[in-house]
């Protein structure tokens, strides 16, 4: 099925990455082409172009007369009615970023449930610790809370351990802390549909044509951005909660760097006392975060409204 | 040159000549939508609501919400512009943007209603009957035409299947009763075959 060509295994790459058909190998193949040879993006343009196209084959129509009027007339509207609206980040999530990881500290597993796992040795012990406990984790409850058998992991250690040893969850935390604080300008590509955000990011970092979103009611879907973390890209969905402002969905390509736990499709919360905490997971190709200020409880319940879309 | 094929250039031709002399470009143009002109506003709507209005049509079959989800992406763009010339043409984009929203609106009502018979005449490579108004969308209707009847009939039913259907390779390999791997294939091979048709046209 490879094409040994190089230019039209190149060609075919750019055609299922537009497509969204490449599998898990494919992307990975496709990644490190585009950071050899960043003309593939040319490729992937040119394509997309082509796939735009298709609408033009079909018999055309028009809308009502009336629509354009309508149209004309609900702008001139929002013309009246216009005054910028910049939503500022609430003071409460400016703090210092030392100070936030001086405070990393349990959280409230009794409420949850959960286990929690006190980690103060070594990197390779933790991630030892965390094999053990693999096979008794499981993705989130729904709904129970009074499980017998711990389903998550909640790990609490030092600042110095993180900063040492899993630099890319501190990346991940200040990214979500410094795009709450612009609140709407952290959003390159403002959009509420999830498809549309979908094939908009995808036209610029590679991603699966799986994208998981925020299914709950009511967290508002703001748009997305592109982020990058030591040599891995990303995107970053930001999404508005009516209650506790804004909530940080990342999809992270994996790669060496920067250094973060060996993630398992389980989820595991890293949480922080008076500063936004983390769930964070993997299908072994894509690291995914949900980063917030919610509780860990809250956290949790929105964490298990995630749904995979397919774009 | 019947056709630009695509590249994401801002002074490509098609970027030049889509718009007519009040603006000179997308550029111009986005930027007059940006300073909330209602006259640039009026253009874009005349050039390009039929692109966006055939194909909300074609994807959510009802003209209703077809005209709905127009005049929310046209009021969208007003409101908030984020279109950029340097990443592609304007129609590509607004054909992103209406797919993926009709799409989304089909997801929402859990309306999957269509079938495959139902899907594998419509992309004709027949040429319509109304000609575009518009120069340049014209030279693409006829350019795509002619790539169309090139194109292998499963590679045209897959590709459609995906754009319009908004199905999933896996959906659509069940559905054509076909192994995953055909399916990817014969949608890589039309969509870059589709290309390189088009690409021939232009070097004529």
């Amino acid at each position: 099925m490879v094409d040994p060509t190089p230019h039209n295994r190149f060609e075919e790459l750019a055609a299922g990455y537009v497509l969204g058909n490449l599998d898990s190998e494919e992307m990975a193949e496709f990644q490190q082409l585009a950071v050899e040879d960043p003309s593939l993006w040319e490729e992937v343009a040119g394509l997309q172009e082509t796939l735009d196209l298709l609408p033009f084959a079909l018999a055309e129509s028009q809308p009502q007369p009336s629509a354009r009027q309508h149209i004309m007339q609900s702008a001139a509207q929002v013309n009246l009615g216009a005054t910028p609206q910049q939503q500022n980040a609430s003071p409460n999530t400016q703090r210092p970023w030392g100070k936030i990881f001086g405070s990393i500290a349990v959280v409230t597993t009794v409420a949850l449930g959960l286990q929690t796992v006190h980690f103060q040795q070594q990197l390779a012990q933790v991630q030892q610790e965390l094999a053990e406990h693999k096979s008794r984790m499981a993705t989130l409850p729904s709904s129970s809370t009074n499980q017998p058998t711990p389903r998550n992991v909640v790990i609490t250690t030092t600042d110095t351990f993180v900063q040492r040893n899993w630099q890319g969850v501190e990346q991940i935390l200040v990214d979500h802390l410094k795009s709450s604080k612009k609140g709407l300008k952290a959003v390159d590509i403002p959009s509420n549909q999830p498809m549309e955000l979908a094939a908009l990011l995808r036209a610029q970092v590679p991603m699966p044509s799986a994208m998981p979103v925020l299914s709950e009611i009511n967290s508002k879907l703001l748009g997305g951005s592109i982020c990058t973390f030591g040599k891995s890209k990303g995107v970053r969905i930001t999404y508005d909660t009516v209650q506790h402002g804004q909530v940080s969905f990342y999809q992270i390509a994996r790669s060496q760097k920067p250094d973060l736990p060996q993630l398992t499709p389980e989820k595991l919360y890293l949480a922080i006392q008076d500063g936004p905490g983390g769930v964070f997971w993997s299908d072994g190709e894509f690291l995914y975060a949900i980063v917030s200020n919610l509780s860990a409880d809250e956290l949790k319940e929105l964490t298990s409204a995630v749904e995979i879309v397919e774009s | 040159m019947l056709l630009k094929v695509p590249q994401p250039n801002p002074s490509s031709e098609e970027n030049r000549s889509v718009p007519p002399s009040k603006y000179a470009d997308t550029t111009e143009l986005v930027a007059a939508i940006k300073r909330q002109e209602l006259d640039a506003l009026g253009y874009l709507f005349d050039h390009y609501s039929s692109l966006v209005y055939t194909l909300a049509c074609k994807i959510l079959s009802n003209s209703q919400e077809a005209e709905d989800l127009t005049q929310e992406i046209f009021l969208g763009l007003w409101e908030r512009c984020t279109y950029n010339p340097s990443r592609g043409s304007l129609s590509s984009f607004l054909a992103t943007v209406t797919r993926s929203r009709a799409i989304d609106r089909l997801r929402m009502k859990g309306n999957r209603r269509r079938i495959v018979s139902q899907w594998q005449q419509s992309l004709s490579p027949n040429p319509s009957p109304t000609p575009l108004d518009h120069a340049s969308q014209s030279e693409k209707r006829q350019a795509l035409q002619q790539a169309l009847t090139e194109l292998p009939e499963e590679y045209r039913q897959v590709l459609e299947l995906s754009y319009f259907g908004g199905y999933s390779q896996s959906q659509i390999a069940e559905q054509l009763d076909k192994p995953l791997g055909t399916v990817k294939t014969w949608a890589r091979k039309g969509l870059i075959q589709l290309r390189q048709s088009l690409q021939a046209q232009m070097e004529l």
